[in-house]
């Protein structure tokens, strides 16, 4: 596959890139895509490199580094560690969305995060969810991803979130109770979740068959270790039948190799995924045609999801940003991200951030159920989370929220517009980040606000950008 | 069924422009104020994950129960950490006591072996199916408690309140819906220039068309209702006391909307607690069974007569395996177990025909099977409370059984 984009450079198409493959323009940005052109943005946004000013910021975050049973042991020493690790993990992942130049891998990393979803706050969690980001999904977001289904499988992480590290081989006590035995719910969600999907057609009895291959597939210690390790004592080694797939009596921990593989190379896996990334990064409800084209791109390169992307980045679907498709409505999160970077927020943590986040309904790293957060924008989108994006908008163009220090006025000034005028204020936002979607009426409007100092013409013009209505699209 | 969507544009103008004559009520919404007065609340809980109804209504006395659920049996009454006696075969679980004299005085009853096998043992699938309330059937686009309100007179912003994240997929349709997480803080924060943001926005949100405009028109709308009314900032009554939980907090907000008479006859709340046990089954159901019976118990003396035109309808997707598994947890199930709890309930006693949880009895040998389809539980108390006639579709394609009699 080689990238081809189907449409010339210009403004338009660049905020569409920047909106769809990252996380919204900076003021700035979409001059930089139209100077760079369109292809060879895209081609370094799909294969990243070094970004030494973004390991600055995040430089101070020890914990990041970790591994687990580093943390683990940590905490033991010093109780404090645990609140720290889960604070440093979110305000890594806000500081990357907004300021890394791999705008594209951190887009990538939310999704496929969200696709393999574990819970933070979870006991274990608490200490394996820095190290599942960053070994098991971040380096796989462009490989193949029968490797990223592997490596969560393979991570003490997804083994606790779905229990399977408490399944095994039956364990009666002397008066024939159970005391240890079978848990299908990794068995069962990596079917319906992590590959083929719940309409796919399996039965109970391929649950149990997949919850079988993954008997002894666990951790060393919750408590004192962190580390995956498989118990050869705890696999069922009967014959299995997953989905089609045999399986021959006496299998170890290959059972479960197998049966990732075999998912992962499904053709109905590759459906799915090309489907959900679609929903993600195209439509609500993705065109069938975009979806198809996608799949095949997948079974035909071993699911390699870099071509993948390129396929998607090639269809002409993909840039159809005409009116005659509903807008992509903003999750939460791409509301919050693109938010920060529109008044070119510099991050320094995300402690209050992350409550701003939770309430427009999208707490981080803190969905409960392995199904993730909804993709379709639609979804998020009622009375509650639309006033904590209005405040939310407000507070920061003021200069309200700890972690986010805003200059409009050098930001304004920068963009070639004067801060104190509101109508310059709100035409360079509208230019530089709104896609020039606010109409000549919005922009009377914002020009009208009363001049005072607290808060300034620019932050109240910047805060009613940004509670529009063209800023919760992209 | 499907909705007339011009409705929706012509009620959300009504009270734009009551808002643009400093909240003077208009015609339309005294009209529709005094179609809901009076007329019963329909509290609508949904316990996410699956909770297991063997463990809420407990059949202890079937010898088959210590059988199945091995280490994590609850003890017979009487017992340490024993349920509580219902009626000689039922056990309410321990956690669940304070709402135990409700069933005593017959306002609380349970619906057993309530379920549907084409809800599947997908979270997400059955949770689709429950709330479209067309099991098997994915291109439902309205929810089924949509269909039953868009029938309902009136047409307030508050008419249909939901404690959640998320607009509830039963909720999904072109009706107004406020969607709140907090009543209290319900407001623009817009620090020091409130009213002068609050009229631009509205100017700006005026002008725009599509979804997000909607969605702010109603925002604001609902900002105006909240705000007028002394019932969201006052504490409970009758020395009621709330725990500080999803579903405390839900129960709390919800009756400070019924004592708010702000013309709301459906809410809705969202529970995201512990409930897919799959291991540590013990410990979970004591922290979140204990919280479902405090607020229960709390809603019930905050509201006091109030408690007289309400009913509480607290239901999950499907139970659990009748069977331990090997994490003293249990996997998905099948039937499960709906909670009646409020003024008008027919209590006192466990509705449904019970299947029996011998194993030739059990569903795939391993589930609660299922008697009573969920689609007739919900019918006849949504049809109850919000004096639905008969000929407002709420199940397409399902014609719902004979009345189980589950509301007084």
């Amino acid at each position: 596959m080689t990238l081809q984009i189907p449409v010339p450079t210009g403004p338009r198409t660049a905020a569409h890139a920047l909106n769809r493959l990252g996380f919204g323009p900076r003021p700035g940005d979409v001059q930089q895509v139209v100077t760079q052109g369109l292809a060879a943005w895209v081609a370094e946004q799909l294969s990243p490199t070094a970004d030494p000013s973004l390991d600055a910021r995040l430089s101070a975050f020890t914990t990041l580094t970790m591994t687990t049973p580093e943390a683990i042991a940590a905490n033991l020493l010093d109780g404090t560690v645990s609140a720290r690790v889960a604070s440093e993990l979110r305000s890594s992942k806000v500081i990357r969305a907004v300021h890394s130049k791999n705008q594209l891998q951190e887009v990538l990393v939310d999704f496929w995060f969200n696709h393999l979803n574990v819970y933070l706050p979870d006991a274990f969690l608490r200490f394996s969810t820095t190290s599942y980001e960053r070994d098991a999904i971040r380096p796989f977001v462009l490989g193949k991803f029968k490797d990223l289904l592997g490596a969560t499988a393979n991570h003490p992480a997804m083994m606790y979130y779905l229990d399977n590290y408490l399944s095994q081989v039956s364990v009666f006590n002397s008066s024939g109770v159970l005391l240890r035995g079978l848990n299908e719910n990794y068995g069962r969600e990596i079917l319906e979740l992590h590959t083929v999907g719940v309409d796919a057609g399996y039965t109970q009895a391929d649950v149990y068959d997949a919850a079988r291959c993954f008997t002894g597939w666990g951790i060393d210690n919750v408590n004192t270790g962190g580390t995956f390790q498989y118990r050869s004592a705890n696999h069922i080694t009967t014959a299995k039948s997953v989905f089609g797939l045999s399986i021959a009596a006496g299998g170890q921990k290959d059972d479960g190799d197998q049966v990732i593989d075999y998912l992962a190379a499904h053709p109905l896996t590759a459906h799915r995924l090309c489907y959900r990334l679609a929903q993600r990064l195209v439509a609500d409800d993705p065109p069938p045609a975009l979806v198809d084209r996608c799949a095949v791109a997948y079974q035909a390169n071993d699911g390699d999801l870099k071509i993948v992307m390129e396929t998607l980045i090639s269809s002409p679907e993909f840039w159809d940003d005409s009116t005659g498709r509903p807008a992509k409505i903003k999750t939460p999160v791409e509301y919050a991200i693109s938010a920060l970077r529109a008044v070119n927020a510099q991050v320094a943590h995300a402690d209050s951030l992350r409550t701003n986040i939770a309430n427009m309904g999208m707490p981080l790293y803190e969905c409960i159920p392995p199904t993730g957060y909804s993709n379709r924008g639609a979804d998020w989108l009622n009375p509650t989370s639309q006033l904590m994006r209005i405040n939310f908008g407000l507070d920061l163009a003021a200069g309200r929220i700890p972690g986010a220090t805003v200059d409009l006025p050098t930001t304004i000034r920068n963009a070639g517009g004067t801060p104190e005028d509101p109508r310059s204020v709100a035409t360079v936002l509208n230019a530089e980040v709104l896609g020039k979607r606010l109409s000549p009426e919005a922009l009377n409007t914002m020009s009208r606000v009363a001049i005072g100092t607290n808060p300034t013409p620019a932050a109240k013009v910047a805060g009613l950008c940004l509670a529009s209505g063209p800023m919760q699209v992209k | 069924m499907r909705f007339d969507p011009s409705r929706r544009l012509f009620v959300k103008g009504a009270s734009l422009a009551a808002v643009g004559i400093g909240m003077q009520v208009s015609p339309l919404m005294a009209r529709a104020a005094e179609a809901a007065t009076g007329n019963g609340t329909l509290v609508k809980i949904f316990l996410r994950g699956g909770a297991d109804g063997l463990s809420i209504c407990v059949p202890y006395a079937d010898a088959n129960y210590a059988t199945l659920r091995g280490g994590i049996a609850l003890p017979n009454p009487g017992q340490a950490g024993g349920v509580l006696d219902l009626d000689g075969y039922f056990g309410l679980h321990p956690n669940l006591a304070a709402i135990k004299p409700y069933w005593d005085s017959g306002r609380l009853g349970f619906v057993h072996a309530v379920g549907n096998y084409a809800l599947t043992r997908s979270h997400f699938d059955a949770q689709d199916f429950m709330e479209a309330g067309t099991p098997g059937d994915k291109s439902t686009t309205t929810g089924w408690l949509h269909r039953a309100m868009a029938a309902v007179p009136g047409a307030e912003v508050t008419q249909t309140v939901a404690f959640a994240s998320q607009l509830p997929r039963a909720l999904l349709g072109p009706e107004s819906v406020l969607v709140a997480s907090n009543l209290s803080t319900f407001d623009l924060r817009a620090t020091n220039w409130r009213s002068e943001a609050q009229a631009l926005l509205r100017d700006l949100y005026g002008r725009e068309s599509g979804p997000v405009a909607e969605i702010s028109r109603d925002t604001f709308a609902a900002m105006d209702v909240l705000r007028n009314s002394p019932a969201f900032t006052a504490g409970p009554a009758n020395g009621a006391v709330y725990g500080n939980s999803t579903i405390a907090n839900g129960l709390r907000q919800a009756a400070q909307v019924i004592k708010a008479a702000i013309g709301t006859r459906c809410i809705y709340i969202n529970v995201g607690g512990a409930f897919d046990t799959h291991s540590g089954q013990l410990a979970a159901h004591a922290t979140e069974f204990q919280r479902i019976g405090d607020s229960l118990a709390a809603f019930a003396t905050d509201l006091g007569t109030l408690l007289d035109d309400v009913v509480v309808m607290v239901t999950t997707e499907f139970g659990r395996t009748a069977y331990v598994n090997g994490s003293a947890g249990t996997d998905h199930g099948s039937a499960h177990c709906v909670m009646l709890f409020g003024g008008t309930v027919n209590g006192g006693q466990v509705h449904g025909a019970w299947p029996g949880i011998a194993t030739a009895q059990l569903y795939q040998n391993r589930d609660l099977a299922a008697t009573t389809d969920f689609r007739d539980v919900f019918a006849e108390v949504a049809r109850g409370q919000l004096g639905l006639s008969n000929s407002v579709s709420l199940f397409p394609g399902y014609a719902t059984g004979t009345s189980l009699g589950l509301l007084a």
